[in-house]
């Protein structure tokens, strides 16, 4: 069955350990460079949200290039970026519902699963990243559970939003 | 092979704004690992005794742990190093967040302040370009305002912030730093130091990368440690509950401080703690320091009426401080106390300690009962220490008074108010009743900063837990040593944990790992340090570095002062538990001499008067590398 990594965003701390071991994995050593996973962090609210490729089955990221770079990869049913067709255009980037594709150095980097063994979703503790059979359930609890989060922040920090 | 290890320092004069930069020699890794330890040697030679802590001659050092950058689970630690305005002596605080991790990025270990600019300054570091920039309009913000006006002003994406808030401006003596909004560099003014200097903030971006010698194997040890996080319950209490589950524990133990050391226990006490926090909705998980999967830092809400709010924490000692020992159990107003200590940037402890001390003066008739104005200044009025905590802050009428810290306004107060001033060498006592807990009190008397649990946390001697129980027995022989009341062992138990604190500093893991809840021990240290550096050493070696670090420090308070003391505060030497189960208890000076004896004797100090010989000094490696060291001899 397809597999796809989705992120819980009630459990995310910020630690960044799963930008390390990404850039790792990628480029041989720990940075902020080459990772396929970024946190959108707003510390003074007490927010942290992973931004990774879900890959989603709308995928305006494929629709959007202008040069095709992201092509389909059997092996694993999802997209993947020709690192040398990808001209770092940045088309991708602003359609992507997830923030989940980000242009560094020149080209599109997103994440393609490891091969199939995810070592952000390893190194999680917290248990933020989860790697799961893609199934129509699985998604819509995921949104549900996403959309709970957001309004659940929205009113801790209701009025506090000019002093924070 | 091993790596050549060497530390970068950024040190930048502010009185003629010019940056210079120094590498250390592989040396200083093999003597000191890092950090702490570094500042140590640093702060030694470079600050002469006797200077004004506020001057142009003390140095502010902020140096990220060797660890951090790469995923050594809770490597992300930062240590501020400076002389003392609190205390006059060695100082060394500190804090998570992420500002060291976005530091070592930037491909600096370390940045040390001296001198004092003409202006109010920041400091923006982007990778190897250092600039000192105009701070005029940030001068007097808050800290979340600074925060977010520097993330306005230079992009968001990767940056962290040190900052100050006005307390630090106006040179409260237990001023903090705060990185990434809500974490405390807290104890010791060193908030004070950095306002001295008319530096703002340090905001920090970099985009290098850290390489480790052998992936695999840190992979490895990442999961050992991930295995014992998960069997133990110290740290799911921390996930769960931060610190603040420890109120309840205190409270129902009858160990919790409570009206400035008055009583040990509170009713409705439990309306403080984690449980009550987190099942009534104000406090939820949240934010972990770089590479931290224990996570104990936890954010609160107040949802509305008079103490609306939201902030980072609490952690035990500010519900002990604010809450408990001024007799508040409206965890509103302490919430509410909490937020004000953050964003004016006000040490916790010190805050509540200093209040306490008032509230009892007036209740001794020792000061007039209108010296706060209209301040209702009785135990539990939470309008009374939120009115408080800013009049501090800004050095407001009695504010004034308390800004200097409980030491010098028990002199100020004059009489016999230096009897309820719960301090030692000017630093209020961390949230721990000493006289139930032995081990703590020989900890916290041979602590060169001062009473506070943050140069050795001995908790294994309540044996609460599997892993502290297991300690006590591989340390000491037996589990039978786990008895907080009991004096035999205890400085074998707190000569361990200073050395593993040290250690646990310099490489940047944060204690509540290494010490508390016992999930990273030092095998599991030398397996990171092969890991990421190629290193090979001894468990015997290792724990060398960490004594070596605590034998500098206390050499810098005996050249500062030759008759420096081991002392704790005089009510718990003289007044015993007024109270419950350990109603009677106190810490006499005998039963600290005994301990103090023995220490001295395990430490290779002199026996009398507990000073370094020339044999200790020697055989540490300290004659001959730490200039003048020999002076205190």
């Amino acid at each position: 069955m397809d597999k796809t990594i989705l992120v819980d965003l009630t459990k995310c701390t910020g630690c960044d350990m799963c930008v390390d071991v990404c850039s790792a994995e990628k480029t041989g050593s720990y940075s902020e460079k080459g990772t396929r996973i970024q946190i959108d962090k707003d510390e003074a609210r007490g927010t942290f949200y992973p931004l990774i490729c879900e890959q989603c089955r709308e995928h305006p990221c494929v629709d959007t290039c202008p040069v095709q770079a992201i092509c389909y990869d059997a092996e694993l049913s999802i997209f993947r970026v020709d690192a040398e067709s990808c001209s770092g255009c940045r088309a991708c980037e602003r359609v992507c519902p997830y923030k989940g594709i980000f242009v560094s150095d020149g080209v599109a980097l997103k994440c393609d699963l490891c091969g199939g063994e995810p070592r952000c979703v390893k190194i999680c503790y917290p248990g933020a990243l989860r790697y799961v059979d893609v199934s129509k359930e699985a998604i819509l609890a995921d949104l549900e559970h996403k959309l709970t989060k957001l309004k659940k922040i929205r009113d801790d920090t209701h009025g506090q939003g000019d002093r924070i | 092979m091993a790596r050549e290890i060497e530390f970068k320092i950024a040190d930048v004069n502010l009185s003629n704004h010019s940056i210079r930069i120094r590498t250390t020699s592989r040396k200083d890794f093999d003597l000191y690992l890092g950090s702490r330890g570094l500042n140590a040697k640093i702060l030694f030679e470079e600050v002469p005794p006797g200077i004004d802590p506020l001057g142009e001659h003390n140095l502010l050092i902020l140096s990220a742990g060797t660890f951090v950058g790469v995923p050594v689970p809770t490597a992300g630690q930062l240590t501020i190093t400076a002389k003392s305005p609190a205390t006059g002596l060695y100082f060394k605080s500190n804090t998570g967040g992420a500002w060291a991790r976005a530091l070592k990025r930037a491909g600096w270990d370390a940045v040390m302040l001296s001198g004092i600019s003409p202006e109010p300054v920041y400091l923006y570091i982007e990778d190897s370009q250092i600039s000192i920039r105009d701070a005029s309009s940030l001068w007097g913000k808050s800290v979340r305002e600074t925060t977010r006006e520097l993330h306005r002003q230079l992009g968001s994406r990767g940056l962290d912030v040190a900052v100050i808030g006005p307390a630090g401006e106006n040179l409260v003596v237990f001023a903090t730093i705060m990185t990434s909004n809500y974490h405390a560099a807290g104890r010791g003014g060193m908030g004070a130091v950095m306002g001295s200097k008319r530096v703002k903030a340090i905001a920090v971006r970099g985009s290098g990368s850290h390489g480790v010698e052998n992936q695999e194997a840190l992979q490895s040890e990442i999961v050992k440690v991930f295995e014992r996080i998960q069997r133990s319950k110290k740290a799911e209490l921390y996930l769960r509950y931060g610190t603040a589950a420890t109120i309840e524990y205190a409270n129902e133990s009858w160990d919790l401080p409570v009206n400035n050391f008055q009583k040990s226990h509170i009713d409705q006490g439990f309306n403080l703690g984690g449980t009550y926090l987190v099942n009534n909705g104000y406090m939820r998980n949240g934010g972990a320091c770089s590479a931290c999967p224990i996570s104990c830092h936890k954010f609160s809400t107040v949802r509305s009426g008079k103490y609306q709010g939201f902030s980072g924490g609490p952690e035990y000692e500010t519900l002990a401080a604010l809450g408990a020992g001024c007799g508040i159990i409206d965890v509103e107003a302490v919430l509410k106390g909490n937020e004000l200590c953050n964003d004016l940037g006000l040490d916790t402890i010190s805050t509540g300690g200093v209040i306490q001390f008032l509230i009892e003066s007036v209740e001794r008739g020792a000061v007039p009962k209108d010296i706060g104005g209209g301040l209702d200044l009785r135990w539990g009025n939470g309008d009374t220490l939120v009115s408080l905590i800013d009049s501090i802050a800004y050095r407001i009428g009695v504010g004034d008074i308390l800004a200097k810290g409980t030491r010098q306004a028990a002199q100020e107060v004059g009489g016999e108010s230096w009897k309820w001033a719960v301090q030692a060498h000017g630093l209020e006592q961390s949230r721990v009743d000493t006289r139930t807990s032995k081990a703590y009190a020989l900890a916290f008397a041979v602590n060169p900063r001062g009473p506070d649990h943050l140069h050795a946390q001995p908790i294994a001697e309540f044996g609460y837990f599997p892993e502290s129980r297991r300690l006590v027995e591989r340390l000491l022989g037996s589990e039978k040593y786990c008895d907080p009341m009991a004096t035999d062992k205890k400085p074998e138990l707190v000569r361990w944990h200073e050395d593993m604190f040290a250690i646990t500093d310099s490489l940047g893991i944060c204690s509540f790992a290494t010490t508390t809840s016992y999930v990273i021990d030092e095998s599991s240290i030398l397996n990171f340090l092969w890991a990421t550096f190629g290193i090979e050493i001894s468990q015997e070696e290792l724990l060398k570095k960490g004594q070596r670090t605590v034998v500098l420090e206390r050499c810098f308070n005996l050249r500062e002062n030759p008759n420096h003391q081991d002392i704790l505060p005089w009510r718990l030497m003289n007044e015993p538990v007024e109270g419950g189960p350990f109603k009677g208890e106190k810490n006499s000076v005998e039963e600290l001499r005994e301990m103090l004896s023995r220490y001295y004797e395990l430490q290779g100090y002199d026996l009398v008067r507990g000073r370094p010989t020339r044999k200790l000094l020697s055989s540490l490696g300290l004659l001959g590398n730490v200039q003048g060291i020999e002076q205190v001899l």
